[in-house]
Parts: C-alpha cells; structure tokens; sequence
C-alpha cells in the first residue's frame, strides 16, 4: 500500500470515527442521557447495594438447610437457563426476573406466604435476584426472603445437586387450576406442597 | 484486459466475497442496531467490564454501536470497504482481547454483544464469543484475500504477457 493509500485510509477512517461520534453524541442528548456517569450517585447506589447484599445473605450451610427441608428456592434467571439446569431441591421454582410483573408467577408465588423463601440467580453480578426481590417486596409478600448470592455458579462451585428440566411446579400449577385465579391461597387443598404434588403427578 | 484470478460473477467470487461480506456486515449492523435502541443496557454492560476509565464509559457505550452500524453499511453497500475492514477488524480484536482478560479473572458477566434474548445469544456466550470473533476475524480475512484476488491480474494467464510489459521495470 502506498503512502498516499495510507493517508487515504487514515482520513476515510478519522472521518468514520467523527461522523459515529457525532451522531453518537447528538442521539445520547436525544434520549436526554448523560454522557459522562455520575460518579456520587454510582457510589451511593454501589453502597446501597452492598447494604442489600448483606440484609439478605444467606449462608450455603444454611441455604442447604432450608432447601432440603423443602423450602421453597425460586430461581430468578431465565427460563431457558433454568431449563439446562438448576438446583435440584423438593421446592423450586422458575420466576424469571423479567415476568416478574406475570400475574401467574404473582398467584403461585405468594400461594406460599409464611415460610422463608430463598431466591438465586446466575451470580454474584448478576441483578436478576434483586429485581424479584423488589418485585416482591412490592406484591406485600410477607415472608422473610433470602438470596443465595453466589447464585447458580454457587452451586456448581460447591457441588450441589443439579437436575434439568423444565420447571414442574408451572405445569403442575397450570394443570390444577388452569387459567383461573386462586384469589384465597386457603383455597388452595391442604397439604399442597410441591413434593406431595409431584409424587401424586409422578403416579399418574 | 488482464484475467484475475478471482472473476466476478463466479461462484468462486460468490463464495469468498459475497458471502463473508454480507454475514460480517449484517451482524455488525444487528448488534450495533440493538445498542442504539437500548443505550441504558450498553451502558452497564461497558461498566461491567471495567476495563478502561469508568468516566468514558457513557461515551463509549453511545460512539460504539454507531461505528458497528455505520462500518457494518459500508462493507455490506461495497464503499470504503477496505478502511470498514480495518475497523471492523480493530473492533473484533479489542472485544477479543477484553472477553478473554474478563474470563481469565473468573468473572461471569454477559458480553453486551447482542441482547440477552436474541436467538444468536449463544454464538456471545463465554468462550464461544471469543470462538465466534475469531471466525469473524477469519471471514473477513477471506473476504480482503478474495478481493485482492478479484484485483490481481493472473500471472500465467494468456494476456500475462501483456501484463508483464505494462508493468514498469
């Protein structure tokens, strides 16, 4: 390539950059987005989450406690992730963070008022726990929720059980109720535990 | 006219030009199309690989996809396609470089390549993204050679002789 040929390609490509930066910039403004981060408030939400963090840890000693004393676990991440793989424990359930907001996962959810539940998602930088976390909070679940933060890579780490599968408390829930609300979780028959469901299922 | 050794409108041109070039371009214009329309996810995705300073995160998150978009529509429509390659090659080897610094510290972050739904996700996910920019770092590769191919004049051709003469001594 001749030095005129590099010259060429070196303004061709200033020019590439100054156009990508000035359509960049100007749709940023659009959006009303700032272009430079706000350092104080990245910090007082960094604190606050520690804060989060902390409130609800749950130790593995004790998460394996309360799953194996058939606590509900919800997993937090998506539904195909949870497909290829999730804790295997008596009581779990798939409630992406991103249905959070599904009136079905709102119904089977709190059909468990009273009991501790536990919550994971991928791993510790992963948010999808803490957004079913606040969604929650924001239903008026009144149980005590804890967050196993070293989520699914956690698990993995420390050898857990694992199964695949899909999530059976959904089909489970859909073929005994359908499409219709439970607005009384007393309604719901008594001794209806995730174990005993799926042994009567397993039997069919 | 001199004969080159990859002649337009064969299957051979087809195959070593068209086809790199269309797949590069239209997943450069996908994913820096999928950034543009949701800015706030780059943002954190940049964050989150904390590499760099963390005040020219914003910049980066808004400048990059419109280099993606606009390298990617220059290599697909054929204009400045050498100076598009270039860039577009820059970028895959810095995305190359920051996946594997990000997996080799044992962190588990998603790539901020393509949102986290996009049926292709898993062509980004861990090691395979870095598998996924090689082969795309390897089809334009194919794609330069095959135009400079198209470009060159055969030496052993019938007309080589006449190509010899009109190159200078």
């Amino acid at each position: 390539m001749t030095r005129t040929g590099i010259r060429r390609s070196a303004v061709r490509i200033l020019v590439l950059g100054l156009i990508s930066a000035g359509v960049g910039v100007g749709h940023a403004r659009y959006r009303g987005l700032p272009l430079f981060p706000d350092l104080k408030r990245m910090q007082e939400d960094q604190l606050k989450h520690k804060a989060w963090v902390e409130e609800t840890a749950i130790e593995l000693e004790a998460f394996i406690r309360h799953y194996e004393a058939a606590g509900l676990v919800i997993d937090a991440r998506p539904r195909d992730r949870f497909e290829e793989g999730h804790l295997d424990a008596p009581s779990i359930m798939n409630v992406p963070a991103d249905e959070a907001a599904d009136g079905y996962h709102y119904e089977r959810v709190t059909a468990y008022q009273g009991p501790p539940v536990v919550l994971y998602c991928a791993s510790e930088a992963c948010d999808s726990a803490q957004i079913l976390w606040l969604a929650l909070q924001s239903w008026g679940f009144s149980s005590e929720v804890r967050v196993y933060h070293p989520g699914w890579e956690g698990i993995l780490e420390h050898g857990l059980p694992t199964i695949d599968g899909p999530d059976l408390h959904y089909d489970l829930y859909a073929d005994e109720y359908g499409d219709e609300l439970v607005e009384d979780s007393a309604e719901r028959p008594a001794g209806d535990q995730l174990g005993a469901g799926s042994e009567e299922r397993d039997g069919d | 006219m001199a004969q080159p050794l990859v002649k337009r409108r064969s299957l051979r041109w087809l195959v070593l030009e068209w086809v790199p070039r269309l797949l590069v371009a239209a997943l450069f214009i996908y994913t820096g199309s999928t950034k543009i329309a949701d800015p706030q996810t780059f943002i954190k995705e940049v964050q989150a690989y904390q590499l760099g300073p963390i005040m020219l995160t914003h910049l980066v998150a808004f400048v990059l996809p419109w280099v993606e978009v606009l390298t990617g529509g220059l290599l697909l429509i054929g204009v400045w396609r050498r100076e598009a390659r270039l860039v577009i090659a820059l970028m895959l080897i810095v995305f190359v470089v920051a996946r594997g610094c990000v997996m080799v510290s044992g962190r588990s972050i998603d790539c901020g390549c393509v949102p986290t739904d996009s049926l292709i996700h898993f062509l980004f996910d861990g090691w395979m993204g870095v598998v996924t920019n090689f082969g795309l770092l390897a089809l334009l590769g194919i794609e330069g050679y095959a135009e400079r191919l198209r470009r060159t004049p055969r030496r052993n051709g019938p007309l080589a002789a006449e190509t010899q003469q009109a190159v200078p001594a």
